[in-house]
This record gives C-alpha cells, sequence and structure tokens, in this order.
C-alpha cells in the first residue's frame, strides 16, 4: 500500500488531489483540440510510418532477389567477367503495350512484341550464363523475371510513398495502404518463387503439365512449335494426343500455336480439347481441388487464349476446362503435397469426361497449362 | 538480423510482462485503497492500471500472433519408385532432380527407378 502511493507520487509526480484534476482534465482538452485540428495529419504520420515498414521490407526482398539471380548465374553459368551490370540492366527492362485505340489484330502484335521480349531475355541469359544448360538458361530465365516483378512492385510502392509523402496526400497515402496487404502477399509469393526457381523446382502452377506427363509417360514424343511436346496414347479407345510446354526447364511454351497446328495437321477432325490447369481457389476453398468446366482454361496476357478459341470456333471443335484450384502463393511456391496429389484425380476426370463426351476411335486433344519447371516428359 | 530480431521481440516480451504485472498491481491496490475510503488518486491509479493492461495485454496478443505467423519453410521431397515391383522411396529434393527422371536402379530387384513426384510439405506432418 505504502509503496503504491509512493511510486505513484514519485512516478507521476504530484502531491495533493486538487491539483492532479486540473492538470488531468487540461490535458484532455488539449488532447481534444489536438486531435481536432491535427487529427488526419496524425493518421496521415502514422499511415506514412507503416508503409514504410513494408517498404523497407520490399527492399530487402528485391535485394534478396537479385541477389539469388547473381549468385545462380554465376554458379551454373560460369561467366567469364561479372555479370552484375548486366542483370541490374535486366531488373529494369519493360515492354510497350501496342495502342489499342484500333484493336483489331492487337492479338498477333501482343503476340510479336511477347515473342521478342522472350528470345531477347533468353539471349541475353545465354551470354552472360555461357555454360548452362537449356533446361539451366529456362530456370535463370524464370528466375530473372520473378526478381523483375519484385523489383517493379518496389519501385511503384516507392513511388506513391514519395509521391504521397511529397503531397501530404491522405488519399494518394489511403490507397496504398489499403493494397500493400495484397502486395505484400504478392511479394511474398514471388520469393518463394525465386527459391524453386533457382533450384528447379516444380512450383503449384505444374500441374497441368505434371497430370499430362502422367499421360505420356513411357510413350513417344516429339517437339512441336516452339517450346512444346507432344505425345500419343490411348484412354478407352479414343486416341488422345497430350501435349505440354517442354520440361524440366522453367517454361509455358505456347500452348495457343501448337493446339492450332495439331489441329491443322488433322484437318479439323477433333472431337473435343481438353485444358487441365491451375485455377486461382477463393479464400475459404481447399488447394487442390477439382471442378470442371467449359473454354479455354489458360492464364496470361490473353494471346494463347484467343488462338485456342479462334481454332475451337473455326472447327467447332468443343473445348473442355479441367481446372486444379490453388493460391496465388500455392501457384508459384513449390508444389504443395496436395496438390501433387491431385493429379491422379485429374486424370480420373478427364477418362470420365471423354467417356462421356466421345465416341470411341475419336481423337482429343488433352493440353496441360502452366510451367513446367521441374517436370520432365 | 535473424538473432537480432530475437534479441528485441524478447526484450519486448519481457517489458510487456512487466507493464501487464505492474498495471494489474496497481489497479489492486487502488481496489483496496478504495474499499478504506474515497480517494481521488485510486480512482486514477484504477484507471491508469486498466489502461496498461489493455496495452499491454494487446501488445502481447499481436505480438504472438506475429510468431505464429513465422512458419519454417516446407521441406521438399523427391518420391521415387520402381517401375518393375513399385517400391517407394521418399527423400530430400537434391539439386538436378526432376519429374520423370530415371535416378538409378531399384535395390530390391534392379528394376528401373523413376521419380514419380517432388512436393512441399511443412515440416512435422512427416515426410512419408
Ligand atoms: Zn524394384
Amino acid at each position: 500500500m505504502a509503496i503504491s502511493t509512493a511510486l505513484q507520487k514519485g512516478l507521476l509526480g504530484f502531491g495533493e488531489g486538487g491539483s492532479l484534476s486540473t492538470i488531468v482534465s487540461i490535458l484532455m482538452y488539449l488532447t481534444f483540440f489536438i486531435f481536432i485540428l491535427f487529427g488526419q495529419r496524425i493518421q496521415l504520420r502514422m499511415m506514412l510510418w507503416e508503409i514504410d515498414g513494408f517498404l523497407k521490407r520490399l527492399d530487402a526482398m528485391r535485394g534478396e532477389a537479385r541477389k539469388k539471380s547473381i549468385e545462380m548465374i554465376k554458379e551454373v553459368g560460369k561467366p567469364k567477367e561479372d555479370p552484375t551490370p548486366h542483370v541490374d540492366s535486366l531488373l529494369e527492362q519493360f515492354l510497350i503495350m501496342p495502342v489499342d485505340l484500333d484493336p483489331a489484330g492487337i492479338v498477333w502484335k501482343i503476340d510479336h512484341l511477347l515473342d521478342v521480349r522472350d528470345m531477347k531475355f533468353k539471349d541475353d541469359i545465354r551470354r552472360i550464363a555461357p555454360e548452362a544448360s537449356e533446361a539451366q538458361i529456362n530456370n535463370l530465365e524464370n528466375l530473372v523475371e520473378a526478381s523483375l516483378a519484385l523489383n517493379t512492385i518496389f519501385r511503384i510502392v516507392r513511388h506513391f510513398y514519395l509521391l504521397g509523402k511529397r503531397t501530404s496526400s491522405f488519399y494518394i497515402i489511403l490507397q496504398l495502404q489499403m493494397i500493400l496487404p495484397l502486395i505484400m502477399q504478392e511479394a511474398e509469393a514471388l520469393m518463394g518463387a525465386t527459391k524453386a526457381f533457382a533450384l528447379g523446382q516444380p512450383i503449384g502452377d505444374g500441374i497441368g503439365p505434371l497430370v499430362v506427363s502422367k499421360l505420356m509417360l513411357g510413350r513417344e514424343k516429339r517437339k512441336i512449335e516452339k517450346d512444346m511436346v507432344m505425345g500419343e496414347t490411348s484412354i478407352e479407345g479414343r486416341r488422345v494426343i497430350a501435349l505440354k510446354a517442354e520440361g524440366p526447364g522453367g517454361n509455358v511454351g505456347k500452348p495457343g500455336d501448337a493446339i492450332r497446328k495439331i489441329i491443322e495437321e488433322l484437318g479439323g477432325r477433333v472431337s473435343g480439347i481438353i485444358m487441365v490447369d491451375a485455377a486461382l481457389k477463393f479464400e475459404g476453398e481447399r488447394s487442390g481441388e477439382i471442378s470442371s468446366g467449359i473454354g479455354a482454361a489458360i492464364g496470361g496476357i490473353g494471346t494463347e487464349r484467343f488462338k485456342i478459341e479462334e481454332e475451337a470456333s473455326k472447327f467447332k471443335i468443343p473445348l473442355y476446362a479441367i481446372a486444379i484450384k490453388e493460391s496465388i502463393i500455392d501457384a508459384i511456391t513449390p508444389m504443395k503435397r496436395e496438390i501433387s496429389e491431385s493429379a491422379d484425380k485429374a486424370i480420373e476426370a478427364i477418362r470420365r469426361l471423354i467417356l462421356d463426351r466421345t465416341k470411341e476411335g475419336d481423337t482429343v486433344i488433352v493440353a496441360g497449362i502452366g510451367n513446367t519447371i521441374g517436370i520432365g516428359q | 538480423m535473424e538473432s537480432r530480431f530475437n534479441w528485441y521481440s524478447q526484450l519486448m516480451v519481457v517489458f510487456g510482462i512487466f507493464v501487464l504485472v505492474y498495471s494489474a498491481y496497481m489497479v489492486l491496490s487502488a481496489l483496496i485503497s478504495l474499499q478504506g475510503g474515497h480517494s481521488e488518486e485510486a480512482y486514477y491509479s484504477l484507471m491508469l492500471g486498466s489502461i496498461g493492461i489493455a496495452l499491454a495485454s494487446s501488445s502481447l496478443l499481436l505480438m504472438r500472433r506475429r510468431a505464429l505467423q513465422l512458419k519454417p519453410p516446407p521441406e521438399v521431397f523427391t518420391v521415387i519408385k520402381c517401375l518393375k515391383c513399385g517400391f517407394r522411396l521418399v527423400r530430400h529434393f537434391q539439386a538436378g532432380d526432376y519429374v520423370n527422371s530415371e535416378v538409378g536402379q531399384c535395390q530390391q530387384c534392379s528394376g528401373r527407378m523413376l521419380i514419380t513426384s517432388i512436393y512441399a510439405e511443412s515440416e512435422g506432418r512427416g515426410g512419408t
């Protein structure tokens, strides 16, 4: 008792009760007016402080990804000179989308630009990593792309942070603060991806190629179009043409071109195209669940989907989709066990679909869409 | 970096517990002195004590939630199967492993061994 009052007197520094209540009520009024006058400013400071913390973490992440890229290039590529300046220039690379005032034919322009970008990227990597194998070059390309994405995220967030700070604009800061948790989640996922890309481990997005690789296992394969392989098998008496990107290097290939080529080789006599792809799950759903639908299941900028839809509607070929659900983080980090184990269920779903929707002797294309890193054929 | 963070968070936990204990003591002594008679100081220490308890417990809870979020990264395993007798082997991922690559001969029947899957799993749930 005595100690407690002594402590309070010592800590708070007042003696008698009367002066204490006056001081406290003055303080109350003061804080009230401070909050009325400067409330938003204080909130702004606090938000800036929070964003500053996120920004520091993003900076550390992009630094780590850059370091990992340079290390891997040195390790597998054994360059004669230091690759650091080349990597830094790759990390600042950009792509200018074609003008869309007159959108007719824009898909082919985008497709062309993406081809050029991909080829240049690969050539640059090949030059700074001369000893790397083709699969390793693909993995290094993926790794540098992930670092580039992290670098871009950091630059954009820093831009709006500094802009908001300079103009003291509550609404710029507010918007940034609102979406930052989502941005951070994506950045964390990209960090996980750099590890998988550096080591060549399969990622969640590779479930499509994994399913198809099981179908074409032990069959004769041939290369078709850029970075794509196909193999023939049969399911319930139907001729099945299985198609995936060429592994085990990190690669998505060009399934649109490959499907068009196969359909044209067969003169359009295809009874169905089944596309197997990872799809984004909603929060609360389980990873590795399978659902099926209609349409071209393929992500990306849309050029490959456009080609497949064009070709399918030209020859009136039905398009079926089998989606394996996973989160954005699952999709680019090492493949989780439950996703890997869903491959057999996906094959069963393909078998059922073929049985229900086609007749014996028909030809069906099964395309596994996604990044085939760490998955051969 | 890692160890500094741990040192810092441990200090914060100790500080939080200290504030919690002291605030509880303040509330308790205020309640006891209130029983004796009404004193203004007792009301103030009651108020300060409860604010202290609320702040300390909320920051301790936040710290606990952050610690739970810092899960170790999952381990990656490689599953190898014999094509002839079905003998199955699970080991840690090694650089150069990829699905559908052949990796030597079976220990049981000297048949061909194939990597059938590579997956990530959090530790503690077991590798097999
Ligand atoms: Zn065996």
